[in-house]
């Protein structure tokens, strides 16, 4: 019998095939039940016209329960979004990808939940620790336990990264 | 029942080490204790004598005096819950299918119906059919079978089938506080304290595995599941011993006697009469 896990991802996908994604989302690969990739853009009027941003997800044997792994994509032809959330490695500080992440959300509801992120943004800059986190960063942002805050002030991750 | 703000109190630098107290030293050192036992206690554990609680109250006679009470009202046997954050909701779910496993009517019918709860409060179909699919192989489990009992305790201490009942009972309640209008006035949210909406509450306080259900969350569980649930607290609050019980649905209509939960601050256990 396949694994809860890549059953509710196939049923995701299946969605996905039949219903498009929502707007502004394009779904770019997924050739398996570990890795996916989208990109997304903002539509209407935001500080990231014209800005189209690849976002990756990595989901393990435990995923709804646990959450998937998020992050922009950064390579040499993608960068992350300039956001006070978003680090320049392309990790996010998002509280539904932490501590408020609940097996109710899909894939397509994180795309659109970090859509809004973007569009509602109302200056472009990195989080105050970019540089330091940036340096130490583990590989997968699950590892970090970043410090939530309001839309209005900038992240930062704790020192320690969880094991 | 572990709060975050008590793991950021554990993760400071020698340098702030330092600085405690011998008294505050010897408290975090009972912490990390207490933390490194509960992550080794199984989700569910095997049903124990509730004196084994004495142990734990030995320097209180006030918790002695409630936990002599219990015994003497019957609640002989307690079936632990890990302190993780999702005890209330396995603790109820494994006292629901324990009676309903030893019940001899053994009615799955409202079970059957929250699947229409489920879609009438919006959720995906893909989100909630293959929980709902584990939950009810384990309703279909009878006391007459060997090694029900064993099965069914199995099943709840696997985190791979016990977490995703307990995201089921998640989602009923959720599901009650968002169809059943009652709710709304009742919802603060407990870190800032402010009113907010059945949506904003269910998202952050209730569809998430680990956060701990308050009143409201057990009111709508036991509404939604249709059943009795009586919890007793042992809270030391009273010199003459006498515990507070607190009846949810006390007129449910899924008979039976009432599924009873014993609550310590934050901590919710099964007390059962009977083996």
């Amino acid at each position: 019998m396949a694994s809860v896990s890549s059953r509710r991802l196939r049923k995701e996908l299946s969605e996905i095939h039949v219903e498009g994604c929502p707007c502004g989302i394009k779904l770019i690969s997924a050739d398996d039940f570990e890795t996916w990739f989208f990109s997304i853009e903002v539509l209407g009027e935001s500080l990231y016209q014209g800005e189209v941003f690849n976002l990756m997800f990595r989901f393990d044997a435990n995923y709804p329960i646990s959450s998937p792994a998020v992050q922009f994509v950064v390579d040499k032809d993608h960068q992350a979004p300039i956001h006070p959330h978003v680090y320049s490695n392309g990790h996010i500080c998002a509280s539904i990808l932490g501590t408020e992440w609940s097996p109710v959300l899909s894939v397509t509801a994180v795309c659109v939940t970090l859509q809004s992120m973007l569009a509602s943004c109302k200056a472009k800059e990195r989080p105050v620790d970019n540089d330091r986190y940036v340096r130490t960063a583990p590989d997968n942002p699950k590892k970090t336990r970043f410090q939530y805050h309001g839309e209005t002030i900038r992240s930062h991750a704790t020192q320690e990264n969880v094991s | 029942m572990r709060t975050i703000g008590r793991h950021k109190s554990l993760t400071c630098s020698p340098s702030d080490i330092a600085d405690l107290t011998q008294a505050q030293l010897y408290e975090m050192n009972q912490r990390l204790l207490e933390e490194s036992m509960e992550s080794e206690r199984p989700l569910i554990s095997p049903p124990e004598a509730t004196s084994v609680l004495r142990n734990e109250y030995s320097n209180s006679p006030d918790f002695l005096a409630q936990i002599e009470t219990l015994i003497n009202r019957g609640y002989k046997i307690i079936i632990r819950a890990k302190g993780d954050g999702d005890c209330f909701y396995r603790a109820l779910a494994f006292a629901y299918l324990d009676r309903l496993m030893r019940s001899t009517g053994h009615s799955n019918d409202r079970l059957a119906a929250t699947t229409d709860m489920l879609a009438k409060a919006g959720f995906d179909e893909c989100v909630y059919d293959q929980p709902y699919e584990m939950l009810q192989s384990l309703a279909q489990l009878r006391a007459s079978r060997t090694n029900a009992r064993e099965e069914l305790w199995q099943s709840f201490t696997d985190p791979a089938t016990s977490n995703y009942i307990v995201m089921y009972m998640r989602l009923l309640t959720s599901a009650q506080m968002r169809i059943d209008e009652q709710f709304a006035d009742f919802l603060f949210d407990p870190e800032s304290q402010m009113q907010t909406s059945v949506d904003d509450f269910c998202r952050r306080f209730v569809e998430p595995l680990g956060k701990e259900a308050d009143h409201v969350q057990v009111a709508a569980l036991a509404q939604a599941l249709d059943v009795h649930v009586k919890v007793a607290y042992l809270d030391g609050h009273a010199a003459d011993g006498q515990v507070n019980f607190v009846d949810f649905s006390e007129n449910a209509s899924h008979g039976g006697d009432p599924l009873v939960l014993l609550y310590r601050p934050g901590h919710y256990d099964i007390l059962q009469k009977n083996a």
